[in-house]
C-alpha cells in the first residue's frame, strides 16, 4: 500500500513537471508555437493562433493539476486525450513525410523525429493510464470498506 | 460527473490564463494576424505593399506550373548559378529580397532567408508567412 503511493505520488510530480515545462516553453514563445502547430497542416493559421493562445494553459492546469486531489481525476483525463492527440498527429505527420517542428517544448529549428517522439509519448500516456487505474482502484476500495 | 466537473475547472482556468496571456501582452490577439509574424518574418498583404524581389524556393516543376510574376527560381539544388542571377537583379535594383516555398509548413524559405542573408551583404531578407499558398489567395 506504501509503494503503491510513493509510486502514485512520483508519477505524478514527473508528469507533472514534464507538462507544466512544456506549458511554461509554449507561453514564452506563442509565435513560435503557432507556427509548429500550423506546419502539421491539420488546422489553418487562424485556428492555429486560438491553439497556440489556449493549449498551453490548459496543460499548465492539467500539469499542476496532477498534484491537486480536487483536479486530480480531470485532469489525469485530459492529459490522456492530449497525449493521444499528440501521438495522432506524430503519425499522421511521419506518414504524409512532412518536416515539421514538433512544437512540444516550444519551438525548435530542427525536425522532428517521429520515432522518439511516439515512443516519448507513449510513455507519458503509459504513466498516465497507470494512475488512472491507481486512482480507480482507490475508489474502488474505499467504496467496500465505506 | 466528478471528471465534468474538474473538467469544467480546467477549462475555466485555461480561459483565465488566455485573458491573463492577453492582457498581459505576452501573446498577441488570435484575431489579429498580422500580428502573429514572427522576425524575419513578412505577411502577404505587406510584401505587396512595396518593391520585392520575389525568391520562389519550391521545387523546379512546381515553379514552372505557376510563380509569383518575376520570382526567380533559388534552392539549394542551383545556389550556385541562382545566386548570381538574384546578385545581378538585386545590384540592379536593390529592394526587399522575400523567399517563399510552398505553404506554411515547408520551411524552406525561413532556411534559405537565412542563406541569403549572409550571402547578399546589406539586403534585407523575409521569409514569407504562408507561403505560395498565401500568394495565390
Amino acid at each position: 500500500m506504501r509503494a503503491r503511493f510513493y509510486i502514485a505520488w512520483t508519477l505524478r510530480v514527473l508528469l507533472g513537471i514534464c507538462f507544466v515545462w512544456a506549458a511554461g516553453s509554449k507561453l514564452r514563445d506563442p509565435l513560435g508555437f503557432a507556427a509548429a502547430v500550423e506546419s502539421y497542416r491539420v488546422v489553418g493559421s487562424e485556428l492555429s493562433r486560438w491553439v497556440a493562445l489556449g493549449l498551453p494553459w490548459l496543460e499548465l492546469w492539467a500539469g499542476i493539476g496532477l498534484a491537486l486531489p480536487w483536479l486530480r481525476w480531470g485532469s489525469n483525463w485530459i492529459l490522456g486525450v492530449l497525449l493521444l492527440g499528440f501521438m495522432g498527429l506524430h503519425a499522421s505527420a511521419w506518414m504524409r513525410g512532412l518536416n515539421v517542428d514538433c512544437g512540444c517544448f516550444g519551438f525548435s529549428e530542427s525536425a522532428a523525429n517521429y520515432a522518439f517522439l511516439l515512443i516519448r509519448n507513449g510513455m507519458l500516456l503509459l504513466g498516465i493510464v497507470v494512475l488512472i487505474c491507481m486512482e480507480m482502484d482507490a475508489w474502488t476500495n474505499e467504496r467496500r470498506e465505506g | 460527473m466528478l471528471m465534468l466537473r474538474q473538467c469544467l475547472i480546467l477549462t475555466l482556468l485555461t480561459l483565465a490564463g488566455c485573458v491573463v496571456s492577453l492582457l498581459m501582452g505576452w501573446s498577441p490577439m488570435p484575431w489579429f494576424a498580422d500580428k502573429w509574424v514572427e522576425d524575419g518574418e513578412i505577411t502577404v498583404r505587406e510584401a505587396r505593399g512595396q518593391a520585392v524581389l520575389w525568391v520562389d524556393a519550391r521545387a523546379e516543376a512546381e515553379y514552372a506550373v505557376g510563380h509569383e510574376p518575376g520570382a526567380l527560381h533559388l534552392t539549394d539544388a542551383n545556389w550556385d548559378s541562382g545566386i548570381m542571377e538574384l546578385m545581378l537583379e538585386w545590384l540592379d535594383e536593390p529592394r526587399v529580397i522575400v523567399v517563399y516555398c510552398g505553404d506554411a509548413g515547408c520551411g524552406t524559405s525561413e532556411r534559405l532567408a537565412l542563406r541569403l542573408r549572409s550571402a547578399v551583404t546589406g539586403a534585407e531578407v523575409y521569409a514569407l508567412k504562408g507561403g505560395w499558398e498565401a500568394l495565390r489567395k
